[in-house]
């Protein structure tokens, strides 16, 4: 990057002070017309609010904001995308119903008088899919694609606006890995015309291979602003943590296998059909498969929230009964679910209840909730697992995503579960959290428990697991002990239909 | 000086602030324009338990109220329920008798809230609708069981329940206060209380977390209806008599009292405490501007606008808090 150029964006000293936090302190970013700048951080470091300050969703209580040398207060997204300021966030924008014109100009429809120029929309948008190398009709209803492709119509909608700085929060977190790659070739169509990216990803690999540039901050100061090139992955991840990261996964010691925990034969239900498992007490046994093959859906009719079509779940020799969680929970069960707050936590309610809601019927003398012992309970979980939050009282929805998981990881072992369910458990989580959640299921394999770890990474399930069973489109092809000899060719192979 | 500011700003991070300043902004005003318009005095003990005793049937119903509220649901029927209720009362009192009256009265109410309960927990159909729809079936009940005409209901019981006193508090004062205080012990206190704000605030994670939500949710509606069936007692004690085309519009009286509270409409948070401060709110509104000889239908109007005020504040504040 040449210095002499004048920054499209440059934030000076920006600082941000919520209710008892200062979110940002002194931060300051630069944005060349052009670059991919990733912003590296761990979850909780202050990469959502110096984005929302860039786009006028927040205004800075301290610092300068200038565009083009010039400095400007943006007050609301709007005037932010006035300014060429567009974001592209984690949770889609689109219209369902629109189709995909409609939803690239939305908010600016092409006009004839008080009517839609209707000609003019689909010709300029069949432009912008032509430019983005998107091969979908500009009629075709939005909510027909695929999550990938409604995101890369986000894109398209900022280009339409003549954003100049493309803000990405997580593109890739629901993308397939041929989507990823359609991305990466627009953001470098899109890098060729000017526009200066933003980019933010807790993928590493994926910062190194996009970015011209990356800034790291921590706990809401600059750390480091590095050209890429100069750098490397361990170099980034010290960075963003603070200290050197020694090791991924922890050793998987102290296990032994015990009996069986978990028996589960000819499970059938709608996604899914005839699987048939077992779980050892200690063993940590891993779902690998697809997004949509049906993994999540299975654990789901093992816990008893939907209800199977056929076949059974045995817990400890005991059935469990269809379509009740209450009494898989009764007998055991635990289950993080994948979706953390649609299904995990109470984001307006407090840590204390979120953390121990699932045991509470258990902490009280009829009915009435001993509370000592249910702060007591929640703050040994709570400060085991190092949760970073001023107090039990604060509320779910102000931690960040790593904290979060722990608390619903909380709520789950308070009740001391004799198999605890790990549907995707680090995603959308900072590298340093992944740790401590890998360090967390191994520590629990160790007591004794019987754990199962759904995951669509595949380094994860080595790491973690001591063995894997795959899933492709909804049937099990394979149940393979993790070993050194095992590669991870032929797990991809299993969980893409191969046979063992 | 300092420390006055800082009693300020932890006044003002209360939930109940605005309520508690509303009210002193309001009775400041009624009692300095009631000597000049009126030539009487506002704040006196009277006036005050006067307040108490006519609106304690709102107040017992709103505890129930803010429990439904609470899990993310309405109860639009209260106010019909409560007249079918007086109805029902009223004939049973002459045929069994004050005390079985009552007795049957109150479980008739939980039945008419289970009616409620199960359209709305285990049917899962939508609260505004199914509760409006159970709204004229309650009128149309009490309309056929009475013929329209007005039960007279006359017992000593009754008089005791609707004009007696301990101390300078009435008894009907005093009915109210205990349902307060059970319910706030079971809001904060119990499993079952805690689990109702979990199910407002997230419902499928609540179900996740293995609360029975639908059977919880009836509950509520269950023990909305006993409260329907209290207050209708308190009401027929005090007035000795049942008129089947009474009580119209209570509900909207009970919603904005929980709401103004700071109950949320959209689930999760709410308190007791709130509810009482707005039960109290209503009360002194209401009663100033009797006092001040405003016009019913004036009056109408201005509770009308502060619930869509108190519901705008409260989407306002939810929106402001999302980070």
């Amino acid at each position: 990057m040449t210095e002499e150029r004048v920054p499209l964006i440059e934030l000076r000293n920006i600082t941000k002070v919520f209710p008892g936090v200062k979110a940002l302190s002194d931060v300051c970013f630069t944005l060349y017309p052009g670059e991919v700048h990733s912003l590296c951080g761990e979850n909780g470091a202050g990469k959502s609010t110096l984005i929302k300050v860039m786009t006028g969703a927040h205004q800075a209580d301290g610092g300068e904001y200038f565009i083009d040398g010039q400095p400007v207060h943006i007050h609301s997204t709007q005037e932010g995308i006035a300014l060429g300021v567009s974001c592209v966030y984690q949770e889609l924008s689109i219209a369902p119903q629109l189709d995909v014109a409609q939803n690239l100009f939305i908010g600016n429809l092409p006009m004839k008088g008080v009517l839609i120029d209707h000609k003019k929309l689909y010709r300029d948008a069949q432009e912008i899919l032509d430019l983005l190398n998107l091969n979908v009709s500009p009629r075709t209803p939005a909510g027909e694609l695929s999550v990938g492709q409604q995101q890369m119509i986000e894109i398209g909608r900022a280009v339409t606006r003549n954003a100049r700085c493309i803000i990405m929060d997580e593109p890739t977190s629901s993308l397939s890995e041929a989507e990823t790659e359609t991305l990466f070739k627009i953001i470098d169509i899109l890098q060729q015309r000017g526009i200066a990216i933003v980019y933010i990803s807790h993928h590493l690999d994926e910062v190194m291979q996009l970015s011209d540039r990356i800034t790291v901050i921590r706990d809401g100061q600059n750390i480091i602003t590095m050209n890429t090139a100069d750098t490397t992955q361990e170099i980034l991840i010290a960075n963003m943590i603070g200290r050197p990261l020694d090791k991924q996964y922890p050793e998987k010691t102290g296990r032994s296998r015990g009996e069986v925990i978990l028996d589960v034969q000819g499970l059938c239900g709608e996604k899914f059909r005839d699987v048939t498992f077992q779980v050892h007490a200690g063993e940590v046994l891993g779902f690998f498969g697809l997004v949509g093959a049906g993994r999540s859906e299975i654990m789901r009719a093992i816990f008893g929230a939907d209800k199977p079509s056929a076949g059974t779940v045995t817990l400890n020799g005991e059935a469990i009964r269809a379509g009740s969680p209450p009494d898989a929970i009764r007998k055991g069960i635990g289950f993080c679910t994948e979706d953390r707050k649609k299904e995990g936590l109470m984001l307006r309610l407090s840590i204390l209840l979120n953390s121990t809601i699932v045991k509470l019927p258990q902490l009280a003398n009829g009915g009435v909730i001993d509370r000592k012992r249910q702060a007591e309970d929640a703050d040994r979980y709570i400060t085991a697992m190092r949760t970073k939050t001023p107090s039990i009282h604060q509320l779910a929805g102000n931690l960040s995503g790593g904290n979060q998981q722990k608390v619903v990881l909380a709520k789950w072992l308070t009740m001391e579960p004799k198999l605890l369910i790990l549907d995707e458990p680090t995603r959308g989580i900072d590298v340093g959290s992944k740790a401590e959640i890998y360090d967390i299921i191994n520590e629990l394999a160790g007591s004794g428990m019987a754990v199962i770890v759904v995951s669509s990474e595949i380094e994860e399930i080595f790491g973690v697991c001591d063995s894997v069973v795959t899933i492709f489109e909804g049937n099990q092809t394979a149940q393979l002990p993790i070993t050194p000899e095992l590669t991870r060719e032929k797990v991809l192979a299993c969980s893409l239909g191969g046979k063992p | 000086m300092n420390k006055l500011k800082g009693y300020v700003k932890r006044f003002m991070a209360l939930d109940a602030s605005a309520v508690i300043l509303a009210m002193i902004v309001l009775i400041v005003i009624i009692s300095v324009l009631a000597p000049m318009i009126t030539g009487g005095t506002f704040l006196t003990s009277t006036n005050i338990m006067n307040i108490f005793r006519k609106q304690t049937y709102i107040g017992i119903i709103a505890c129930g109220m803010t429990l439904v509220m609470i899990t993310g649901n309405i109860d639009l029927s209260v106010g019909n329920m409560m007249t079918l209720l007086t109805v029902i009362c009223a004939l049973l009192t002459k045929s069994v008798g004050p005390v079985g009256a009552i007795l049957l009265t109150l479980l008739i109410g939980a039945l008419c809230g289970a009616f409620n309960g199960v359209l709305v927990g285990p049917l899962r159909l939508n609260a505004f609708i199914s509760t409006l729809g159970t709204t004229s079936i309650f009128y149309a009940l009490a309309l056929i069981i009475s013929s329209g005409f007005t039960q007279r209901a006359e017992s000593k019981l009754f008089d005791v329940i609707g004009s007696g006193s301990l101390w300078i508090f009435p008894v009907p004062v005093i009915i109210m206060a205990v349902v307060v205080a059970v319910f706030w012990f079971v809001l904060k206190r119990t499993v079952f209380g805690q689990q109702l704000y979990a199910i407002g605030a997230n419902q499928t994670a609540a179900k996740f977390s293995g609360i029975r939500d639908r059977l919880q949710i009836l509950i509520a509606y269950i023990l909305t209806g006993i409260c329907s069936a209290l207050a209708a007692i308190v009401m027929i004690a005090r007035s000795t008599s049942a008129n089947p085309q009474a009580a119209g519009g209570t509900e909207m009286d009970v919603i904005l009292a929980v709401v103004v509270g700071g109950t949320s409409i959209a689930g999760g948070k709410g308190t007791m405490f709130g509810t009482v401060l707005g039960f109290l709110f209503i009360g002194f509104m209401t009663t100033g501007f009797t006092f001040l000889g405003m016009n019913e239908y004036i009056q109408s109007i201005v509770t009308g606008i502060i619930l869509v005020a108190a519901l705008s504040l409260d989407v306002i504040k939810a929106r402001r808090n999302r980070l």
